[in-house]
């Protein structure tokens, strides 16, 4: 009797440290992305996107906004169209500007870049800053 | 013992159990794919370990192979070949642990990590691209971008298992006799 009370409460503790550790993991994860997320710089920024078509013809559109990510300044570039599909991550972009890029019929996509680097994020969550210079390429391997 | 171990051959009730483990993994997966990070994958992987160990070692690459031919061979899939064996390793090794709540852990904490997991494969992906420094860069960048998933991935995972697991081990024990380690005192009485 007393054998099962003691191991009761040893598994009882051990339940509470399991607890206290998982909220705790979810305290570090969620300070990590506070710190580390990407940022958008607020205010008024001086911004271009760079269209490079199939053929390798060039389109730029260079332009002020006020927006924070990437998906609302390619919304106000003037004569810029895309589209594509939503998902949990943003939208995948898949036409711009009347070019389909369909990797699941010639393993073609659309590839973005910001400032020369290749963009660590959706066009949901690209953060826009000022004096950015963005790319998007269609790319086929 | 070793000779048992010997003797084991796969039977035409391993081949169909494997099977039916499979299929409900692919059903479940399809059936929550409009929930995002809220999934019972991680919850049958640990389920089946338990109640039919060994066989979870032929369901996993069969599983992931059918993923890849529905849904492509991208760089998730390649995160598929170890994440899932690792949440299976896991569990095995804990096989003997018969708490509700030390499973839902175990399940919210793999679920909370699964972007932590995948990151050496973009990781792999994006040194590869862009050289070693800006390589790790973009894998911790995409880790932080996921985290907000992560935590719902985790949180999910701990609900599943806390509401399921209780039913899913009873509706077991009574089509299939619990492995003698995942007997209660009382069962094994």
């Amino acid at each position: 009797m007393e054998n099962t009370k003691s191991s009761t409460k040893t598994s009882n503790r051990k339940i509470l440290f399991g607890a206290a550790g998982l909220i705790a993991l979810i305290a570090v994860l969620a300070v990590v992305y506070v710190m580390f997320r990407p940022k958008p710089v607020e205010g008024s920024k001086n911004i271009a996107i760079e269209v490079v078509d199939k053929e390798g013809g060039s389109e730029k559109y260079e332009f002020r906004t006020d927006a924070e990510y990437l998906r609302q300044a390619m919304e106000e570039a003037e004569g810029l169209t895309f589209s594509g599909t939503e998902s949990e991550y943003g939208m995948m972009v898949e036409t711009v500007n009347g070019t389909t890029a369909d990797y699941n019929v010639d393993k073609s996509y659309w590839s973005f870049y910001v400032n020369g680097e290749y963009c660590n994020y959706g066009i949901d969550t690209q953060p826009v800053a000022d004096g950015d210079q963005f790319s998007i390429i269609y790319t086929a391997e | 013992m070793d000779d048992q171990k010997k003797k084991r051959k796969i039977t035409i009730q391993d081949i169909a159990l494997i099977g039916i483990m499979t299929a409900m993994l692919e059903v479940c997966k399809a059936a929550l794919s409009f929930l995002p990070n809220v999934e019972l994958v991680s919850f049958w992987i640990i389920m089946f370990t338990l109640f039919f160990s060994w066989r979870i070692a032929f369901v996993i690459p069969v599983f992931v192979l059918i993923e890849g031919c529905i849904y492509g061979f991208g760089s998730w899939w390649f995160m598929y070949l170890y994440v899932w064996p690792l949440l299976a390793w896991i569990t095995y090794m804990n096989r003997r642990q018969q708490s509700i709540w030390f499973w839902s852990i175990l399940s919210s904490v793999f679920g909370l990590m699964y972007g932590f997991f995948c990151t050496p494969v973009h990781g792999a992906m994006s040194i590869a691209s862009g050289g070693f420094r800006n390589g790790l860069y973009a894998a911790f960048a995409w880790w932080v971008a996921g985290i907000p998933y992560d935590i719902i991935h985790g949180i999910g995972n701990f609900v599943v298992m806390a509401v399921c697991y209780v039913p899913v081990r009873r509706a077991v024990s009574m089509i299939s006799p619990l492995p003698h380690c995942l007997r209660t005192e009382k069962e094994k009485k």
